[in-house]
């Protein structure tokens, strides 16, 4: 039997110490974490087979003009010197090298396009928070009826069509036939409605079928039972008591999909020609531009890690047990200390 | 029940919404035939570059105020590096000028920032004059200095390459630099190679640059970098201070009839077909040739298809370690394919069956090679039978490696189906951009390569490619070591003998002879232009678009 989850006030003054003192222990692991990111990932580049110098410089460039590009890169260096330099430069100098194919430092080319991917990103979440989890709460307390039956079609379908598909059927529509909307680029704001329509449509489907069965599992509990019995309002019994014990799971859910949002926007960004992280990292990946694909991963480890952690904070404020079990584990520390 | 009706018509939609997005409409041969000859037909040669289109008298041309083009992401824009960087980099050929220019792909050689050049008697010392008045758009004068210092920058830091041959570049006033060839220039295309691949930039100009030049720049060309926002856009406008003053000097790359080309970055294909037919691009290339087909029939849209200078070729592995090595063998697979099958699947809009190694696009390619009755021309299932009895083939399966991309992995399961005929086991392998150089080179990894590659100046550049062995260190790219065929190589590849035909046709002869190479089909490029704003439009030696040099109409 599911208890419902205690209400009590924003954290207080020892909550809030016990908290700083949790997040700058993740961040302290998150070092040990981006580390061992950069090691696996350097490594795994160093492995990948192709010689860089005939990929760059075509097959036709004389043996000594591919041996001066190699030399130049320091592609001849041992394994471990060049892993030693690459962490160095990127842990003590935040310097990632430079692109082979696009010549800038690729820290500065992630700078400028990661607001971009965020800003899709973030569009893509919201629009799936809107929709989805409203959608999977009509679907819950019409159990078995047409509306359940109508968000559950709206959901299976969007999980079943492939982003892509969606993408160019929305361009078909309202850009070609309707000329509403640009099909390419960035721009103001009319340039991001579709990626932003294309990219969210998995998401609501998952958010909304989540809350679905997060709901179903609350929403026969006896302290709903009570709640309606003491005479409040269905609409208060929905947002007060069934919604805050339902959304542990959705908030789960919207992590995760914020963490894939800023990794995993390149087929839209590819469809839309949007100069994103995704495309980025893509043409890294295929053109062996290693300060690139080494950048990339580094940064989206970052982004994915303090996602993370951003969602534990959000547990301990929805569910005070959680809460509690933290400032728990706090005080049993010190006992042991003293 | 109910749930199951529901979960029948979600994946009864799912497979509509599938083939929804297959199909269009079959190319027609004789329609293609009919608009790629009327494209030809109205082929204007306007002195020695390409151009398409027809304008219609009633109409007014004159200076354009904007047009929109699609393109590759170019990356990045630093004007050393074109070979090895992006297509979308040919934007620059509209900002930055070489020392010469080709007029059309082998044409003749003519000056835009050389005045004039003199090669010595050895070929060993080309001396190269410049106009001594050459400004970049920001006043910058650009002298020979300049020139020294842009060929050492880019050869240092190897972005100019195929120049081994080239020693040294010196200024040797102000004016004037020397290009120092100690064993002579030896081969066809060479000194086009040097002359006409290399931007030339400002020293001063370059060096206090925050970042030399990679997302913006200062050229000598008609047009200005006025915006690059990587990834996405690109914008030129008119270089007011445009150096070259006298229009009968002037290359045909220093045009500029309309006052702002806006380059926009567009990634996936079925995209470009919906920017131009929206309007949002006035032109775009490289449409999927199935794609075409709307375009015709639609009085608004102009559209020139022409051959690529790349030719995509099957090479046998030569080494004895492969089956191929059998020269029977090999006889039997190339008279077991028939190209025009092959180009046929690809459609009559995408490619062309090549008859040589060579394609004819390029000037030095002998055009009774077409009639000559041999593997490359025809393809005959009976007598490729005979050769794989005569070989020493005992079922082995052989292995067919190409690079990943949709034409060539069509090119290669056609070929696939005709082996199957010929009772050849194969299995296709596909590799990518990274790894396929390496496999290359492994001679255990693949029987038969599929590779496609082109040239900058002569078809010969072609056939050096595939066939010369000091690019390989010692033997052909499909490790054929033959000293004949090389000796009979650089007889046809050197200054002299490339003029001689005879040299030409004895090379072709002997490695046919051979069966060493077959040419499989000429891929061709297709640009679709809105006819209502251009009247004509104009390509450079490497097929690149040249949109200052359009014609527009401005009514």
């Amino acid at each position: 039997m599911r208890s419902e989850i205690p209400r009590s006030a924003a954290f207080s003054k020892m909550e809030v110490s016990v908290i700083k003192r949790y997040v700058i222990n993740r961040l302290l692991w998150m070092i040990f974490v981006l580390v061992g990111t950069t090691i696996l990932i350097f490594s795994i580049m160093y492995l990948v087979p192709g010689d860089l110098a005939d990929l760059q410089l075509g097959i036709t460039a004389s043996a000594e003009e591919k041996e001066a590009f190699r030399e130049l890169y320091g592609l001849n260096d041992p394994y471990i010197v060049r892993l030693w330099n690459y962490v160095t430069d990127v842990f003590l100098h935040f310097d990632f090298g430079i692109s082979f194919v696009y010549k800038v430092p690729a820290m500065d080319e992630l700078l400028s396009r990661i607001p971009r991917t965020l800003a899709l990103g973030c569009a893509c979440i919201a629009l799936n928070t809107i929709i989805g989890i409203p959608l999977g709460l009509v679907a819950a307390l019409h159990q078995n009826k047409w509306q359940d039956y109508l968000c559950m079609f709206v959901a299976l379908a969007g999980a079943s069509i492939p982003e892509f598909v969606f993408a160019f059927m929305c361009i078909l529509l309202f850009s070609t036939n309707l000329g509403w909307l640009p099909a390419f680029g960035i721009g103001g704001i009319k340039y991001y409605i579709l990626p932003v329509l294309s990219g969210s449509l998995t998401g609501i489907a998952t958010n909304s079928r989540q809350t679905r069965s997060a709901m179903l599992e609350v929403i026969r509990a006896d302290y709903v039972t009570t709640a309606r019995a003491k005479g409040l309002a269905e609409r208060n019994v929905v947002v007060r008591h069934m919604l805050p014990n339902a959304l542990i799971p959705v908030v789960t859910v919207l992590g995760g999909g914020i963490a894939k949002s800023i990794a995993g926007m390149m087929i839209i960004e590819n469809v839309f020609s949007i100069p994103g992280v995704g495309t980025y990292l893509t043409r890294g990946v295929t053109s062996l531009d290693f300060p690139v694909v080494q950048g990339s991963v580094i940064v989206l480890s970052f982004f994915s890690a303090a996602v993370m952690l951003l969602v534990d904070i959000i547990y301990a404020y929805i569910d005070p047990r959680i809460k509690a079990r933290y400032v728990g584990s706090a005080k049993r520390k010190r006992r042991v200390k003293v | 029940m109910k749930r199951k009706l529901v979960a029948l018509l979600c994946t009864l939609c799912m497979t509509t919404s599938l083939f929804a997005g297959c199909g269009s409409s079959s190319t027609s041969g004789s329609e293609t035939a009919e608009e790629t000859a009327e494209a030809e037909d109205t082929e204007e040669a306007e002195e020695d570059y390409s151009s398409a289109g027809v304008v219609d008298e009633t109409r007014e041309t004159g200076v354009r105020e904007s047009i929109n083009i699609a393109i590759e992401d170019p990356i990045e824009l630093l004007p050393f590096r074109m070979t090895g960087g992006s297509e979308g980099k040919r934007l620059l050929y509209q900002v930055y000028e070489t020392l010469c220019v080709l007029n059309g792909t082998g044409g003749e050689m003519t000056g835009t920032l050389a005045k004039d050049w003199t090669i010595n008697d050895d070929n060993t010392l080309v001396t190269v004059e410049l106009y001594d008045y050459i400004t970049d758009s920001e006043g910058n004068t650009i002298d020979a200095y300049d020139v020294e210092w842009c060929y050492n920058y880019a050869i240092e830091n190897s972005y100019l390459t195929n120049v081994s041959t080239l020693d040294t570049i010196v200024a040797t006033g102000d004016y004037t630099v020397e290009f120092s060839f100690p064993d002579g220039i030896q081969n066809a295309g060479e000194l086009e190679d040097v002359l006409c691949r290399l931007f030339i930039v400002d020293q001063d100009a370059f060096e206090a640059s925050d970042d030399g030049f990679v997302t913006s720049g200062i050229g000598t060309g008609p047009y200005v970098i006025d915006e690059f926002t990587s990834g996405s856009s690109v914008r030129l406008v008119i270089n007011d201070n445009y150096w070259q003053t006298d229009d009968s000097l002037k290359s045909y790359l220093a045009a500029a009839n309309v006052e702002t080309i806006n380059y926009y970055v567009i990634s996936d294909s079925a995209q470009l077909v919906t920017a131009i037919t929206t309007g949002q691009v006035d032109l775009a290339e490289g449409i999927v040739s199935t794609s075409i087909d709307q375009f015709k029939t639609d009085d608004n849209y102009g559209i020139y298809i022409l051959p690529d200078t790349q030719s995509t070729v099957l090479l046998p592995n030569c080494d004895e370690v492969s089956i191929c090595s059998d020269e029977n063998f090999r006889a039997a697979i190339f008279y077991a394919i028939n190209n025009d099958l092959v180009v046929s699947t690809l459609g009559e809009d995408a490619a062309l069956p090549l008859n040589e190694v060579m394609n004819s696009v390029f000037g030095d390619y002998q055009e009774e090679w077409d009639t000559e009755e041999n593997y490359n021309t025809v393809y005959d299932l009976e007598l490729a039978k005979e050769y794989l009895e005569k070989s020493s083939y005992n079922g082995e399966t052989i292995r067919f490696y190409y690079m990943q991309s949709t034409s060539v992995g069509t090119a290669a399961e056609v070929i696939g189906m005709l082996l199957d005929e010929l009772g050849v086991s194969y299995e296709l392998i596909s590799g990518d951009a990274s790894t396929f150089f390496t496999n290359r080179s492994d001679t255990s990894y693949w029987d038969f390569i599929f590779p496609s590659g082109g040239s900058n100046n002569y078809g010969v550049g072609i056939w050096s490619l595939i066939f010369n062995a000091n690019n390989y260190g010692g033997n052909s790219f499909n490790f054929i070591v033959d000293e004949e065929l090389q000796s009979l190589f650089e007889a046809c590849y050197s200054l002299e003998g490339h003029e001689d035909v005879s040299n030409l046709n004895a090379f072709h002869e002997y490695f046919m002879e051979h069966y060493y190479a077959m040419g499989i089909y000429q891929s061709k490029k297709n640009i679709i232009y809105n006819s209502n704003a251009i009247a004509t439009i104009v390509v450079n030696d490497k097929e690149y678009t040249v949109p200052g040099a359009f014609t527009y109409y401005v009514d």
